[in-house]
């Protein structure tokens, strides 16, 4: 007979004699078995080779010659549809709501005698910038996210992360990050989201961090209205748009180099030590579900951003108002803060306008371009004044001539470009990151990190650029 | 811990614990510690290593015999709890953390002195009690039961024996690097191995020759196979797969370890499946294999750690060429 104790000291010693790799092997073998037991219990009809025509699509999306140039323009379709079909909506949203609903809004206020400030601040301020934001957004999102997500559905998408895998490997990063890129250049918000189809948590941070390089639909507007006004007409006659285009394309190549040098940065000095494993299933292609999809991308995604956006934009439209509004001395508050910024900005070919607006306009990027000219009117009262303390827009020409009033040069315009490509997210994208990471730590970290970037970037271009001028 | 008082500074425990371990390796190999290998170890003065020693003795945690030094029983049990914690902590950042081998030894050698003994319980029932750290060392027991061990070096090992890798040496941190980025981890078939004339060895392992070079023959501990434990006729490595070729896993490498094994695992990458690889990515890699009836794409590392019978690669290029 032995003691209980004598039995637990002869286990103690048996336990170091069994195999380094016990556990693994038991593992191994409890997989196996479920998986022999699985394989005895189910028949599957037909041979499980993969469909003729599906191994051929394949082929075709893989292939080093073909794979590139369907991808290119597969995205090329889906940016061209989105801008020009969100065009007429687009207007038509802008007459609607900025234009008419303004104007009806300031009729009733004012027939029901308030106070010029409330219907400033309400009127002016929070409706306005509402209804600028929807006007922008909700087009370009209702028809870029549908077919992101029918692309998604076919099986297309998870083709184009196995094709792009290698480079971002190469940065540490994982392919399906150029999905929630792609999905960026609609809105950065649901870029973040849409990060969730990374499963490995340090692929996922970057991923979520790195989202913000991607051009969204908010920033195309100001990019492009930049672009045609400041460098189109550098171009000699006939030239002007192509060199816009080509300048907004540039912009947004840049983006994607910041976004591949962020992700290597992070993935070797922050992020070495978190988990990550690689993981991507292609499934089988299979005919989309039209309508279903249409319905879910329509609630899931784009109502969802945009309900977002317009919670931040009520406030900030306030803000903008009041800003221009409250005098302190002689000046507004506004006035006061562009005055004392510029010398500041002019460091970064910037002005103190646009630092303003950017501060301003942190819910969306939609209503930068409106805030700047704005706010450039009450400045220098160009374009008589017209305008002075409310948001507009105005046709290319007349955006020209009150920027140049502005002082404004060509320097000013490729530092906006840049400044716009490199700062913070707009504020429903910060919650959406701060959602998706749990963390205010990673949410800060989202924020400054392109936002010193972009910093650096203006000053190193308007220094080289004075110099050489 | 209840030598020391919290008031102290945290830099005497540290020295402490480190001069606790060198006379745990002295004492494990026979030696016996002296000032001079002490002052070596830690990279201090004489005089300072000798106050070390005194100040071991006057807490009753080691003996002096002539010049050399030696644990007491209390001592014994201090320095196999900084070893246990050094040990749980590797083990925890191998299996459940991301932070690549080469910097274990130095975070576990940080931690090791600043974890209570409560926590350092947490982690290893945390990690279902592990018997062995990631480079093989037996991890001992709270009651610090440690086995004797007798490891043989791979330098010793008579050519031709298959023999699996039970243990390799962490320090110095560089050839450990070296070892490591050959592939080689605790657990791994050696199913071949021959000597050269410039003291390296050549050797057979998943399916690839490696040279292993003389400077890291002696690291390298191993041990021969159990009798359950044949080894197949011949392995080769999923990547080696040609597009369209299929074959049967053996088992994943043990150098694959932590999520990227569950993964692989929850993917139905077990003994016994047949996998077929069906395409690869215009880069090369990844390239994408048929695992039960669902299209996986592996990158060539990952695929480097999934091992297969070989004979089924040859068998199914004949049906491919017929």
């Amino acid at each position: 007979m032995k003691t209980p104790d004598e039995v637990i000291k002869g286990a103690d010693e048996l336990r170091w004699q069994l195999p380094q790799n016990l556990h693994d092997r038991i593992t191994e073998s409890i997989y196996a078995e479920a998986a022999a037991i699985a394989d005895r219990s189910i028949t599957r009809p037909g041979s499980s080779r993969r469909l003729a025509w599906q191994q051929k699509l394949d082929r075709i999306l893989t292939n080093p010659w073909s794979a590139f140039p369907i991808m290119v323009l597969v995205l090329g379709a889906i940016l061209w549809l989105t801008i020009t079909g969100a065009n007429y909506p687009s207007r038509l949203l802008a007459t609607l709501l900025v234009d008419k609903g303004h104007a009806l809004l300031s009729g009733w206020f004012t027939a029901l005698g308030s106070p010029a400030w409330f219907q400033g601040v309400v009127v002016d301020g929070m409706y306005l910038a509402t209804a600028w934001v929807i006007a922008v957004m909700l087009p370009p999102m209702a028809i870029f996210f549908p077919c992101f997500t029918l692309l998604e559905d076919f099986g297309f998408l998870p083709r184009v992360a196995f094709n792009l895998d290698r480079i971002f490997q190469r940065v540490g990063a994982h392919g399906k990050q150029a999905l929630t890129m792609a999905m960026g250049l609609g809105c950065n918000a649901a870029g973040v989201v849409a990060t969730r189809i990374i499963d490995s948590p340090r692929e996922r941070l970057i991923a979520i961090l790195t989202n913000n390089f991607s051009l969204c639909n908010g920033r195309w507007p100001t990019q492009i209205l930049m672009a045609s006004i400041f460098l189109g007409t550098l171009a000699p006659k006939g030239w002007g748009t192509s060199i816009a285009a080509l300048s907004v394309l540039v912009v947004a190549v840049l983006g994607f180099g910041f976004a591949m040098m962020t992700s290597w940065l992070l993935a070797r000095t922050v992020l070495r030590g978190e988990a990550t494993s690689f993981s991507l299933e292609l499934p089988p292609y299979r005919p989309p579900n039209f309508w279903k999809t249409l319905y879910t991308s329509l609630i899931d995604r784009t109502l969802i951003v945009l309900w977002r956006a317009v919670v931040f934009a009520l406030p900030a439209g306030a803000a903008i108002w009041l800003s221009a509004h409250i005098p302190v001395g002689d000046q507004s508050l506004a006035e006061w803060f562009i005055h004392a910024t510029d010398p500041f900005a002019w460091m970064f070919g910037l002005t103190g306008v646009i630092l303003l607006a950017y501060i301003v306009a942190i819910p969306a990027n939609e209503i930068v371009v409106p805030t700047i000219l704005m706010l450039t009117v009450m400045v220098t009262g160009a374009g008589g004044g017209q305008g002075a303390g409310v948001m507009f827009e105005a046709d290319n020409d007349a955006v020209l001539s009150i920027l140049t009033a502005g002082g404004w040069t060509t320097l000013t315009a490729v530092c906006l470009m840049l400044f716009s490509l490199c700062h913070n997210p707009c504020s429903t994208t910060l919650y959406t990151i701060y959602r998706e990471t749990q963390s205010a730590k990673w949410t800060v970290v989202s924020a400054l990190l392109p936002l010193v970037m972009g910093f650096a970037l203006c000053a190193l271009v308007a220094a080289v650029w004075r110099w050489v001028a | 811990m209840g030598f020391f008082r919290k008031h102290e500074v945290a830099t005497t425990r540290i020295q402490l614990e480190d001069a606790l371990k060198h006379l745990l390796d002295c004492d494990e190999s026979g030696r016996g510690a002296t000032v001079e290998s002490l002052a070596g170890s830690l990279d201090r003065s004489r005089r300072e290593a000798a106050e070390i020693l005194g100040q071991l003795r006057g807490r009753g945690l080691a003996t002096a015999s002539d010049d050399t030094h030696h644990l007491t029983e209390d001592g014994r049990l201090y320095a196999l709890q900084v070893v246990r914690t050094h040990r749980l902590y590797e083990t925890w950042l191998a299996r459940e953390t991301g932070t690549p081998p080469a910097s274990w030894h130095r975070e576990a050698h940080r931690a090791e002195h600043h974890l209570e003994a409560a926590a350092v319980d947490a982690l290893a029932a945390r990690l279902n009690y592990p018997r062995f750290d990631p480079h093989g060392d037996a991890i001992p027991t709270r009651d610090g039961h440690l086995p004797k061990r007798r490891l043989v070096a791979l330098a010793s090992w008579p050519d031709g024996r298959p023999a699996r890798i039970e243990h390799l040496e962490d320090e110095p941190e560089n050839l450990y690097c070296q070892i490591v980025d050959l592939g080689l981890a605790p657990g791994t078939l050696v199913e071949d191995s021959r000597h050269l004339e410039d003291g390296s060895i050549e050797v057979r392992i998943e399916g690839r020759s490696l040279v292993i070079a003389a400077s890291l023959a002696p690291l390298i501990h191993v041990g021969g196979l159990e009798d359950d434990d044949a080894p197949p006729s011949s392995l080769a490595r999923l990547s080696d797969l040609p597009i369209g070729g299929s074959a049967v896993v053996h088992e994943l490498s043990p150098a694959c370890t932590g999520a990227e094994r569950r993964r692989l695992l929850d993917l139905g990458v077990v003994p016994g499946t047949r996998i077929r690889c069906e395409f690869a990515s215009p880069f090369g890699t990844p390239r994408s294999y048929l695992i039960r009836g669902a299209l996986i794409a592996l990158r060539d590392y990952q695929a480097d750690r999934i091992l297969t019978h070989s004979a089924e690669i040859e068998k199914e290029n004949e049906i491919a060429a017929s």
